[in-house]
């Protein structure tokens, strides 16, 4: 749900959505998911000053919150 | 942006119209309007454009689909304030979160909000709220607002308010512009923005 919840928001704000990827990576108790989107797209999910980023954080850590669970959402360097 | 519309060649009717939804990015036909052109033998040509939406079904549609891929459900209003839309949104399960301390978390929905919504349809302007929480805390600001103007005026010293969102901030710049004898400015960068209450130089 969490993984829906980020290819969505990364998705509306990108200009190439094919371009989005998520991986979802499980440790005990925290869930971290690693967001890849085009190279021309980073500022656009990161935003002035990280405020994009930060909203994108903040959303996805109240959805986790909701079922109990801990989220860490990193955003990847297109390489 | 201008609808034109485009035109769509296809075999027969059922294909020109997938077609033309797949040509506008469009989910499903009642989101598209067509005109037929040409229909006969050779197949079928097609005008077709995307219907107009207006401005408060875009945010309802795009609320609700955050809304349901946060795992919930809510009740939405929209009403007209000006040439804003003031949406206020209330949620099954999870207004709280939502809203966050002290409203951070409500800041963040509507800069995310916005950033989606503008990415459609950039001459929208509106502002999220949860439960009314926005509401509430605009009016007791207004109250302080003018409170803090009438000290202002009597000691002749500068208010600072402490760093609040751009839309906290346009409450008091508009409280403050109807009171004589004081005026308001901004100080501060990005998330530090202060609003200052300071008495009009003579």
């Amino acid at each position: 749900m969490l993984k829906d919840l980020i290819i969505y928001i990364a998705k509306s704000l990108v200009d190439e959505p094919e371009k989005v990827e998520v991986e979802e990576i499980a440790g005990e108790r925290t869930v971290v998911y690693e967001l890849k989107v085009g190279k021309d797209d980073i500022g656009k999910v990161i935003g002035k000053a990280g405020k994009t980023a930060k909203a994108i954080r903040t959303i996805v850590t109240a959805a986790s919150m909701k079922i109990g669970k801990r989220a860490v959402l990193e955003i990847l360097e297109p390489s | 942006m201008v609808n034109q519309g485009i035109e769509i060649e296809a075999a027969n009717m059922e294909e020109a119209i997938k077609k033309g939804l797949d040509e506008l990015s469009l989910k499903s036909r009642d989101q598209m309007d067509w005109e037929v052109l040409t229909e006969g033998e050779e197949g079928v040509r097609l005008k077709v454009r995307k219907k107009e939406q207006k401005k408060e079904q875009l945010v309802l549609d795009e609320i609700n689909t955050l809304l349901e891929k946060l795992g919930t459900t809510g009740k939405i209003f929209i009403e007209r304030e000006g040439k804003r839309l003031y949406v206020n949104i209330t949620t099954k399960d999870m207004d709280g979160l939502l809203i966050g301390k002290s409203g951070k978390n409500l800041e963040s929905f509507q800069h995310l909000m916005s950033r989606i919504i503008h990415s459609k349809d950039n001459s929208i302007d509106f502002v999220i709220d949860v439960a009314g929480y926005r509401k509430k805390k605009e009016r007791t600001l207004t109250i302080r607002a003018k409170a803090f103007a009438q000290e202002v005026k009597r000691t002749k010293r500068a208010y600072i308010f402490q760093p609040l969102p751009p839309s906290l901030r346009r409450v008091i710049h508009l409280v403050i512009s109807d009171i004589e004898g004081v005026r308001t400015y901004t100080i501060g960068e990005e998330d530090m923005k202060k609003v200052v209450i300071a008495p009009t130089r003579k």
